[in-house]
């Protein structure tokens, strides 16, 4: 890799005036002459079975062209079906129509006669678990099957199993049962006892990390075209193409050369919209009925029921520290939440244990947990699955150990921050970097950490001020996948890049890095986004990978195109290949100065042929490179310089792990029990920064949405019905730029390279969300002295708290 | 199961008061009305309302005027949008107390939209009505809050359903002793504000007593209490956009340090906006030391009956209270 001359500098990103000026479409922008609206039957009941569906009255309404129910369409097996003949949550969808217009649309829903055998429901992970208690799903109450782990996290978590499992003898009467039975789950990193014997001070404590909707600004919109070809294609909203493409396929049946996904532009997915979606089956399955494209429109409420959300964390963790504050000792036993229609609960478990050996480093632990079903919705990766919710479970007890033990806490997350290529996971494999220890110090840097802690428990009135702080991480880059490169016969220069652009710009990033090992001028490189058939393959844009996992194959394919660039003069002017360099969109030679120009030489591809066009695949990518990347250059094989790249486990080492380090000061008034975040510091490890302000927004807004997490935002279900009550935004209490922090936000980098990332980088979307989680909760428990084990901390917990007496006015 | 689709219906621009009330006397319950539609348009779309005429008040342009009375009073028109009442002279001259509580109230956005008089007429906020639940101000035979999620609820006051009165402008325009014009078919009528809702003790599928063909006109502020000091305070669990898990209005008159007449008013607690003449009581007539105003903020909901996730709704009224006597001392 070359000159850094764009990488750690900002830019114009190439889709911002498309958002500023309203051009950009979204999948509901997307019109057609002859388009039809689809609109679903959905149940009104948490947990129920369509016994017969009355289709009739609505076929024969006069603008109705298609009617499907649950008959028509593939089971799933623990995955959401495109539509349910039992569904078991409320709002799922058992049938679907399309219509000419939408009024029609929702007549003929209205019209659908469905005959419902209501079956009992379970919203509570914890009563799922009681001897007697209803079962969620007709399979079981337990997903049994093998956590897919953080990169396959988008993929829905884990392999397809069930059980019931029941804690016959266990008390319930507690925040965590006490003697609980089965666990399905379990991590050692040594003896956990001899680790406890070690310690001097241990402190136990249960903190439920809670569930919220995902809630994204827009709503699933999809407009599905099914050719009388059998070509189907796709406008969706999505934060990924590569994965979404391969997914919705899979959804309808068919080969994704068949398909053709596109998403320009993405309102918002927080990992919801990671991969593809039940609801865009939907509009697909209509229009195979009548081969004309159908838009479903997705509704706010809509995605509350029928999206997705964070799942539930509950853990029990004691820990032990020894006279050092190291932790000696960490064991926790945990039950998330999957909802009915996924097993991300497993996921949501690994990646929560993976995230705590990563950050605390506990010399031995043990972790086990047990992942459940309820009636309620599908849990799925929401910005740090697992390992936010893992940030904000510890964060008070972590707190209340060093206090215990007569330490400051940030001694204590000093002390047991990880080494630079410390061990992580279940494996203990290392970590490429890790700078939380950093992270830290410069966020106790940034807010006067001695001030804050001077201020803590004093009080100003009613208000009383406390510090904490907390950290989170990700494992934020993979190997395994594709890039592809195209250098144009006018001189430009084309990163085919196949992840999305879910609104982080990373896939710009990506473009950057190319561009920077091309010695390319970036008015001249085009970054293609949006389109499968433009797409190289790659995962999903989710788990802060875009830059390490992309960004390393497009760097790789630039390479390869800088090297094909270098031969083809070497052919045209003389000498080796090893004598020119590649400057200006010009290949010159080190010695002559004689040069060619990119578009001459991407003429000289042209003319050449074979491997510098792709109408030949060079033997080391036969193997290795997915088809869909191959089909992805198919529009320029022949026409221009080809350059594929290809990520191995050659090239990485370890779990490419990003940090945070946050540390947050709060004021809580006694008598109002409200929480006001005063000031905060969330300092990132993300490696290199490539695009400075896209990193500060990504912190930002991680801390707005980490700040939202821990005082605002849940899902509320009546439990007698199991229908959710706050499902509307000023019930619901996203966090918006109003509910920031009152003084300063201190956003920065640690900034120091990984070894095996792109230009060092590797990625920051999730960690600060955690670790502002983490810490606000702490700073309230400094504040108050007392633990809150349900979240958010409204203020009626706190006031609750006063009431009780547990908080002393 | 709503659609998102308002069905069809007819809508009508109302040029007059009177075309109004002619149109929804025609249309009989078939009518709904609509002015800054920030609220209704929700029932609408989410099919739990069907009307099939809307009559649209927005055009009465003469609805939207506020002026200064004759008698150094107020008269606003329940057009005017809660910003205009904000940043009014009339009213930010010696009835501050009105322009803040409109300024707490929902988002900018909402704000410019919506009408004062919207906010007093506002329904209820209860989740489990607004669900679509079938629960006796629904029409059906229970109260869903009561054994469900009532954290938001009322504590006191309520006979069977138990919402809460959301309306920050009502505690405002209370507590400086406001009335409400009302006129219908048989013409005009007015009444203390504090009279104008309704309990569900007396009719629990309303909110206030407006008829199906009365509109709302004009709100008139006295002149009693230009002038005095003021107090309001919304507690919400988010700042962005919330309705008040509790709020107050306190309007008091000292004479040095004594004071000579005071009204508290707070919504949250109760269906219908709630005087707590328990607190005014106790001060009235006696100086705001810390003693007294520690007196008279204790337990100042008497007759409360909270259910378990709403208990701290008492400490949250006392201390309103003390924060409202205090911030005046």
């Amino acid at each position: 890799m070359s000159n850094h001359n764009y990488v750690g500098t900002d830019f114009e990103v190439p889709d911002g005036r498309a958002k500023v000026t309203g051009e950009a479409k979204y999948a509901d922008d997307y019109q057609f002459d002859n388009l039809l609206h689809a609109k679903t039957v959905k149940s009104p009941y948490a947990h129920a079975r369509a016994r017969s569906i009355d289709t009739s009255a609505a076929e024969s309404m006069n603008g109705v062209e298609a009617v499907i129910t649950h008959e028509d369409v593939p089971d799933a097996t623990v995955g959401q079906p495109v539509l349910a003949k039992e569904p078991l949550t409320f709002g799922y969808p058992v049938a679907a129509v399309a219509a000419s217009d939408e009024y029609t649309a929702a007549a003929a829903v209205e019209a659908i006669e469905v005959d419902w055998e209501v079956l009992d429901h379970v919203v509570d992970p914890i009563e799922t678990l009681k001897p007697g208690s209803p079962n969620a799903r007709p399979e079981g109450n337990a997903p049994t099957g093998e956590a897919g782990g953080e990169g396959a996290e988008g993929q829905g978590g884990a392999e397809a199993a069930f059980d019931t499992i029941k804690w016959d003898d266990a008390d319930f009467s507690g925040d965590f049962p006490e003697n609980p039975g089965e666990f399905t789950m379990e991590w050692n990193w040594g003896d956990v006892g001899e680790g406890f014997e070690n310690a001097e001070t241990i402190y136990e404590d249960t903190v439920s990390a809670h569930p919220q909707p995902t809630n994204p600004m827009e709503p699933r919109s999809t407009v599905a075209e099914w050719g009388t070809d059998g070509h189907v294609t796709i406008w969706g909203s999505s934060q990924s193409i590569s994965l979404t493409h391969t997914g919705v396929a899979g959804i309808i049946g068919k080969s994704p050369q068949d398909v053709t996904f596109i998403s320009n532009f993405c309102g918002g997915g927080f990992g919801s919209k990671g991969t593809a979606y039940p609801q865009m089956g939907v509009p697909a399955f209509l229009s195979r009925e009548v081969n004309r494209p159908v838009k479903i429109r997705g509704t706010r409420r809509e995605e509350f029921h029928w999206g997705n959300g964070r799942s539930t964390f509950i853990a029990k963790t004691r820990v032990g520290l020894d006279s050092e504050g190291t932790i000696t000792a960490m064991e926790i036993e945990a039950i998330g939440d999957s909802g009915a229609y996924s097993a991300d609960a497993l996921s949501t478990l690994s990646s929560g244990f993976n995230s705590l050996t990563q950050c605390w480093q506990p010399e031995t632990l043990r972790f086990r947990g047990i992942g459940v079903f309820t009636n309620t919705p599908k849990r799925w990766p929401q910005r740090g699955p697992g390992q936010n919710q893992a940030a904000l479970a510890v964060a008070q007890v972590i707190d209340e150990a060093a206090k215990q033990a007569g330490f400051d806490p940030l001694e204590v997350c000093l002390q047991n921050s990880p080494e630079n290529r410390g061990p992580a996971g279940a494996e203990r494999l290392p970590m490429t970097s890790a700078y939380l220890g950093e992270a830290y110090e410069l966020a106790a840097d940034a807010i006067d950490y001695e001030a804050k802690r001077e201020r803590s428990g004093t009080r100003e009135g009613s208000k009383v001020y406390g510090v904490g702080m907390a950290s989170a991480s990700h494992q934020s880059g993979y190997v395994g996948f594709d890039g592809l490169i195209v250098v144009h016969t006018d001189g430009t220069v084309e990163v085919r890049q196949g992840a999305g652009n879910l609104g982080t710009e990373s896939f710009a990033a990506v473009a950057r890095m190319a561009a920077d090992t091309m010695n390319a001028d970036w008015d001249n490189v085009e970054v293609s986004w949006g389109s499968s058939d433009k797409s190289s393959f790659t995962l999903g844009q989710f788990s802060s990978n875009t830059t390490f996992t992309e960004g390393l194959a497009n760097v790789k394919a630039a390479e390869t195109a800088v090297q094909y660039l270098k031969e083809l003069a070497a052919a045209e002017l003389g000498g080796t290949a090893d004598a020119y360099t590649v400057e200006n969109h010009e290949v010159v030679h080190g010695q002559s100065g004689q040069s060619m120009t990119f578009a001459e030489a991407a003429q000289a591809a042209v003319d050449a042929g074979g491997k510098y066009t792709a109408e030949e695949i060079p033997e080391q990518y036969q193997e290795n490179l997915v088809p869909l990347t191959i089909a992805a250059a198919s529009d320029a094989v022949g026409q221009g310089l080809v350059a594929f790249g290809k990520t191995t486990g050659e090239d990485l080492d370890g779990f490419v792990t990003s940090f945070a380090g946050a540390i947050a000061e709060v004021s809580v008034d006694l008598e109002t029990g409200k929480v006001v975040v005063e000031e905060m510091a969330n300092y990132n490890d993300s490696g290199t920064v490539v695009h400075p302000e896209s990193f500060e927004a990504q912190v930002e807004g991680g801390a707005i949405q980490g700040i939202g997490y821990t005082l605002f935002e849940q899902y509320r279900h009546d439990e007698g019905t199991g229908i959710p009550v706050n499902t509307d935004l000023y019930k619901n209490k996203p966090p918006s730029i109003h509910d920031y922090v009152a003084g300063d936000l201190h956003v920065g980098a640690v900034g120091e390279p990984d070894p095996f990332g792109p230009f060092g980088a590797k990625g920051v979307g999730e960690p600060p969300y955690g670790a502002a989680s983490g810490a606000v909760a702490a700073a309230v428990k400094d504040a108050l002295g007392v633990t809150f084990n349900e979240f958010p901390v409204t203020p009626d917990k706190v006031l609750a708290k006063v009431r009780s007496g547990e908080v002393e006015l | 199961m709503q659609q998102d689709m308002i069905p069809p219906l007819r809508h009508i621009d109302a040029t007059s008061v009177e075309h109004a009330v002619r149109l929804l006397d025609e249309h009989g319950s078939d009518a709904a009305t609509i002015a800054g539609n920030t609220d209704e348009i929700n029932w609408l779309k989410n099919r739990d309302r069907t009307p099939e005429v809307l009559v649209d008040l927005k055009p009465i342009e003469e609805l939207e005027e506020i002026s200064e009375t004759s008698d150094g009073g107020l008269r606003i028109g329940a057009l005017a949008t809660l910003s205009d009442v904000e940043g009014h002279d009339a009213v930010n001259d010696g009835f501050s107390l009105i322009a803040e509580a409109m300024g707490e109230i929902a988002t900018p956005q909402i704000r410019n939209q919506g009408t004062i008089g919207g906010n007093l007429t506002q329904d209820s906020r209860c989740w489990y009505y607004r669900g679509g639940f079938d629960c006796y101000r629904a029409g059906g035979n229970t109260c869903y809050a009561i054994t469900g999620e009532s954290s938001d609820h009322a504590v006191t006051d309520y006979s069977r359903c138990i919402t809460a009165h959301p309306s920050d402008g009502a505690v405002a325009l209370i507590a400086l002793g406001a009335d409400v014009v009302v006129r219908g078919p048989r013409g005009e009528r007015r009444e203390p504000l504090s009279e104008f809702f309704v309990g569900p003790e007396d009719n629990i599928t309303v909110m206030h007593d407006l008829a199906h063909d009365e509109i709302l006109t004009h709100i008139e502020v006295p002149s009693d209490w230009r002038g005095e000091d003021f107090y309001f305070e919304k507690v919400r669990g988010r700042d962005s956009w919330d309705f008040a898990i509790g709020n107050i209005a306190a309007a008091i008159r000292t004479s040095g340090n004594t004071v000579s007449d005071l009204r508290l008013v707070a919504n949250g607690f109760a269906p219908t906006p709630k005087r707590l003449r328990k607190a005014e009581n106790a001060i009235r007539g006696n100086s705001l030391t810390e003693s007294n105003i520690a007196s008279a903020s204790e337990n100042v909901l008497p007759n409360a009956r909270p259910q378990e996730d709403n208990e701290y709704k008492l400490n949250l009224a006392d201390s309103l209270v003390n924060r409202a006597l205090s911030n005046v001392a």
